[in-house]
């Protein structure tokens, strides 16, 4: 949970174990005044999510280019194994994937944490509001406004596809008008 | 007009789906080796807990009953001590001795 968490949040593999060590640390340091008015789980996402607060801010701040999560999962070598009928469908998901991640990264923290909570570690909205001191309501509009944005920008980029592909499609084709008219 | 209406609405709605669905797949995470051990070598080191019994609060209760026994004795034979103020203290030293042994008493069983 901790580790799928932080991969999602932060957008990137680089430091993963660091971090998990460091949310594992804390959790330890603050078991003393754990008192059991929360459940153990929401203790451990409130710090796993600071945890990725604290390093996003940092990557801010060094201005990395954050790696693509779903590159380092498969590499070409995987995508050219097992060569079927779905292998386009699989390329295209995986594409499709890739996107996903890209604009889950242009959301705020508090949006991106959000939807990672909601839909990846399945939490109800009370236990996001807890997790992050928030009320119920404000969960559900982040939530709503997050997913919208990540579609209008998922549908926008494939807008542009669509088009260059056509664009590109008219170009073959007035190439091939062009040779067939030069061999008259 | 209509058409395009529902194909657009078809589109956003397959979309939706499209997105929770790769929302909801986890990402695939590998746990180092040996992650569980270099977390516990970053945790401060455990004091040792004494695990000899002392039994401080009983040798304090058999002194004073020690205490008591003499002092009972003592207002025992002294034969001056038929006063009233005598034998109210000969009471009040005897039902101290008898509260202390009743309480070495309960203590010795809930020890066993």
């Amino acid at each position: 949970m901790v580790f799928s968490t932080l991969v999602r949040l932060t957008g990137s593999r680089e430091h993963v174990d660091d971090l998990a060590q460091e949310v594992f640390l804390r959790l330890y340091r603050a078991l003393p005044g754990f008192r059991g008015e929360a459940l153990l789980s929401t203790y451990l996402y409130r710090i796993t999510v600071n945890v990725a607060q604290n390093e996003w801010k940092r990557q801010r701040r060094d201005v990395r280019s954050t790696v693509s999560i779903s590159d380092e999962v498969s590499g070409w070598e995987d995508r050219l194994e097992h060569p079927g009928p779905n292998a386009e469908e699989q390329m295209e998901e995986r594409e499709f994937k890739q996107e996903v991640e890209e604009q889950l990264q242009q959301l705020s923290q508090v949006e991106r944490t959000v939807l990672v909570l909601y839909h990846q570690e399945e939490r109800t909205y009370e236990q996001i509001a807890e997790v992050l001191g928030m009320p119920i309501g404000t969960v559900r509009t982040h939530l709503h406004r997050g997913r919208k944005k990540m579609r209008d920008g998922l549908m926008a980029r494939q807008a542009t596809v669509e088009q260059a592909t056509a664009t590109q499609a008219t170009a073959t084709q007035a190439a091939e008008r062009r040779a067939a008219w030069a061999t008259r | 007009m209509g058409d395009e209406m529902t194909a657009e609405e078809r589109a956003l709605v397959e979309m939706d789906a499209r997105l929770v669905r790769a929302l909801e797949a986890r990402p695939a995470v590998e746990i180092p080796a040996g992650f569980a051990a270099r977390v516990a070598g970053q945790l401060p080191e455990r004091r040792s807990v004494s695990l000899t019994p002392t039994y401080y609060g009983r040798n304090v209760m058999v002194a004073c009953m020690v205490v008591l026994g003499v002092a009972l004795l003592g207002l025992a034979l002294d034969r001056t001590g038929g006063t009233t103020l005598g034998v109210a203290l000969e009471w009040f030293v005897c039902a101290q001795f008898v509260a202390l042994a009743m309480w070495l008493g309960v203590w010795r069983r809930g020890l066993r």
